[in-house]
């Protein structure tokens, strides 16, 4: 291809028939689609037939990163891991950080798209053009960490290393695939690899990746993309307490969902203050090519059991604690550590429990219905006891491996208490106080996916503009820019973070140009990330979703938060219209053949309209 | 004499020195064949870093391995340099010293030069892990 940043072909594994080959990555792919969550968007759309199973042998799983990844851009190392996800049905591409992506990319492949089951459990071996299966049976049953570490002790340390845990292996709906303790986390990935018996991938890449601008360009385009991220003055706080640091402020602003969304404030976040996390804290950790250093590694103990860990993120923190009522740190970070050996989204899994404990207060649940696990509010002991359960599937932990939607789906109670859209379960911003927030999760195409359209930036922080985080106007337009530029930053793959550390959308024209050699402006950005996000669309609705999939759960229109003085509460039904038309799309949400046409894809869809 | 000294401590693995050094050497992102590499013990969990480099310490085994001039060392900068012409491949000098590195396209064998006095890790290391050191 004339493009540089790529290598060009993509890895194809059916694991059925234990064979490989690739495919080119085209020159009109790239122009396109750009990379990452472009390419996925596209494959997912080409490769999967409407409605099946996606815990079948007709699902596939496409790893791919971007032109960026593994160059010299900034926070440019992530990977993305895609699939029809068995929590919503939809599609989903959920990102990894650390050193897999690029390691994927010196191995000579700009993706892998794994299809079929294996006979048994195996490990998928690439070692630059060497791609091989190996047996996994003695691999099967262990923790994350576990295989990671006998897969290093085994085929080497210099190879990187991503695997599924027990909840993973027994299809967990939110279970996850993790690269040491980078989660591609939400959407339930990890049960797609465990339905077709793919305990783990390693890599190993020695080659090199040639860019399309000259090397002394491209040298000092880079550093001052890295300048700009270094001078910010919001790197500081990432840089010592990572994503921990944002939840105190947004408790004040009556903005974090407690109790299963009853309230959007916790009486009393002292104890999980980002103060206190950093306690704990041993050395810093950074993804590759990032200097914002937003990781760290901890070490703690609870009841006589001593841990060394990744440190908590800010989602993971709010998701088993305020969300459940509780703020007993160590208990907080356990259960968070378990979900990442276990192999588990922390935010369904803090969802699901959240999810169970207002049924529980609502009469809903009874001692026999849990096996005795208490689900009260605030009681942190249940916490590690219901994360066993839900990765063994033993009891009621069955019930909750299948989300907070789906448990009340299997109970025939309780789903107006699923705190959900699409059955991906809402992040860490309350609807009701970030509009744009609410109008995003109502609108993704993975459900209520807070990566999507971070709006906080623009309705909170001030990086992005003044609105008025209570109010639905203007929200629309601000809601389908901020969608379209993520689905760029997505496909470079770029970290989400770059947003609030002073790259702009010119900026990542600009981390796209230096690699590939393209000539790309914001508005092309803008206009592949529009494409990308419509045929991400397209594909829901030829899955059977429809306008009435893009709503909230019914609280948020009639409940204002207690704590809330100004009672606010937020309808996104009353702007779906206008999103609509903003969008292109009609009045039932579907894209409209003037769009269609205008973004080159009326071929795609007439094929199965 | 000068040499690019790592502090381990600081360190934060985000591989930014590999990536420039192989780019600026040898046109292509390639940390595997890059004249400064870091690794890590994986255990305990994300345990010490490590950083290959050549340490100009210069008892020079890389040297002394090579059975032709291919790897001499250049007095007036202080570094060793290679010349690709001289060299056969026997590649003596990677089993000689772990802090050399080859590069399997070119077959060039690759160590520190220092950037002619500028090194690009010590410039682009946001930690200050990688730092220009002088040595009496």
């Amino acid at each position: 291809m004339k493009y540089g940043g790529y290598t060009g072909k993509i890895l194809t594994v059916d694991l059925s028939s234990a064979t490989f080959g690739e495919f080119p990555v085209t020159d009109e792919l790239a122009e396109g689609f750009l990379g990452g969550r472009g390419f996925a968007a596209k494959i997912l759309y080409d490769e999967l037939a409407p409605g099946i199973d996606p815990l079948g042998p007709d699902n596939k799983i496409i790893m791919v990163t971007g032109p960026a990844t593994g160059t010299l851009v900034p926070t440019a190392s992530r990977i993305g891991v895609g699939c029809k996800s068995p929590l919503t049905g939809a599609q989903s591409v959920s990102y990894m950080g650390g050193h897999f992506g690029a390691e994927l990319k010196y191995a000579g492949w700009d993706g892998v798209l794994i299809s079929g089951v294996a006979k048994g459990p195996v490990t998928l071996v690439i070692d630059d053009g060497a791609v091989s299966l190996r047996d996994a049976s003695d691999l099967w049953g262990t923790d994350t960490r576990t295989t990671q570490e006998l897969l290093a002790a085994t085929l080497g340390r210099d190879f990187k290393f991503g695997a599924i845990g027990p909840a993973g292996e027994n299809l967990v709906s939110y279970a996850n695939f993790m690269h040491v303790q980078h989660a591609a986390g939400r959407g339930g990935i990890g049960a797609v690899f465990g339905s077709k018996n793919l305990k783990a991938v390693a890599v190993r890449g020695s080659g090199g990746l040639t860019m399309g601008t000259p090397t002394g360009a491209y040298i000092k385009g880079c550093r001052e993309l890295h300048q700009i991220i270094m001078e910010n003055p919001v790197r500081d706080a990432f840089r010592w307490v990572g994503t921990t640091g944002m939840l105190p402020h947004i408790n004040e602003a009556v903005g974090l969902p407690y109790r299963n969304h009853r309230d959007d404030r916790a009486p009393d976040v002292s104890g999980i203050h980002s103060d206190e996390i950093a306690k704990y804290i041993k050395q810093y950790e950074a993804c590759g090519g990032c200097d914002v250093i937003c990781g760290s590694v901890v070490e703690f103990e609870r009841r006589g059991r001593s841990y060394r860990s990744e440190r908590i993120e800010h989602e993971s923190v709010w998701a088993l604690g305020p969300l459940c009522g509780v703020t007993d740190l160590p208990a907080i970070m356990e259960a968070g550590h378990w979900c990442d050996l276990l192999g588990m989204d922390t935010m369904s899994a803090g969802a699901a429990i959240a999810w169970a404990m207002e049924a529980q207060e609502h009469g809903l649940l009874s001692a026999s219905d849990t096996g005795g696990l208490d689900f009260s509010f605030g009681n942190a002991g249940v916490l590690l006891e219901a994360v066993e359960a839900i990765a063994s599937r033993e009891g009621f932990g069955d019930v909750l491996a299948r989300g907070s939607r789906g448990a009340a789906r299997h109970l025939g109670r309780g789903e107006d208490l699923a705190m959900q859209v699409k059955g991906l379960d809402i992040a860490a911003y309350a609807p009701r106080a970030f509009t744009g927030m609410a109008l995003n999760y109502a609108t993704t195409s993975r459900g209520a996916d807070h990566n999507k359209a971070f709006t906080v930036a623009a309705e909170f922080l001030g990086v992005l503009g003044d609105y008025d985080r209570y109010s639905l106007e203007g929200k629309p337009e601000l809601v389908k820019s901020m969608q379209d530029s993520a689905a760029v930053i997505d496909s470079l793959i770029m970290c989400m973070f770059t947003v609030d550390l002073g790259i702009s959308v010119d900026l990542y024209a600009r981390s796209s140009n230096l690699p590939t050699g393209m000539e790309l402006t914001a508005a092309d950005v803008y206009l592949i990330g529009e494409r990308i996000n419509t045929v991400e669309r397209l594909f829901n609705i030829r899955e059977g979703f429809t306008r009435d999939d893009d709503r909230l759960p019914p609280r948020f229109a009639v409940e204002p938060a207690p704590s809330d003085e100004g009672g606010h509460t937020v309808d996104v039904t009353a702007v779906m219209d206008e999103y609509y038309a903003v969008r292109g799309w009609d009045a039932r949400g579907v894209p409209a053949a003037p769009l269609l046409d205008r973004l080159g894809l009326e071929h795609a869809w007439s094929r199965d309209a | 004499m000068n040499y690019v000294e790592f502090h381990k401590d600081k360190c934060i693995n985000c591989d930014l020195c590999s990536e420039v050094c192989s780019l600026h050497k040898l046109g292509r992102i390639q940390p595997s064949a890059a004249a400064i590499r870091v690794t890590r013990d994986p255990s305990p969990y994300l345990g010490e870093r490590r950083c290959a480099v050549c340490d100009m310490a210069h008892d020079r085994a890389c040297v002394d391995s090579c059975p032709e001039d291919a790897l001499i060392f250049d007095e007036s900068a202080g570094v060793i340099r290679f010349d690709a012409g001289a060299c056969t491949g026997c590649l003596n000098c990677l089993d000689a010293c772990p802090n050399v590195a080859r590069d399997p396209l070119s077959g060039r064998i690759m160590i520190c030069d220092l950037c002619d006095g500028s090194p690009l890790c010590v410039e682009w290391c946001p930690e200050h892990a990688l730092t220009w050191e002088g040595r009496a």
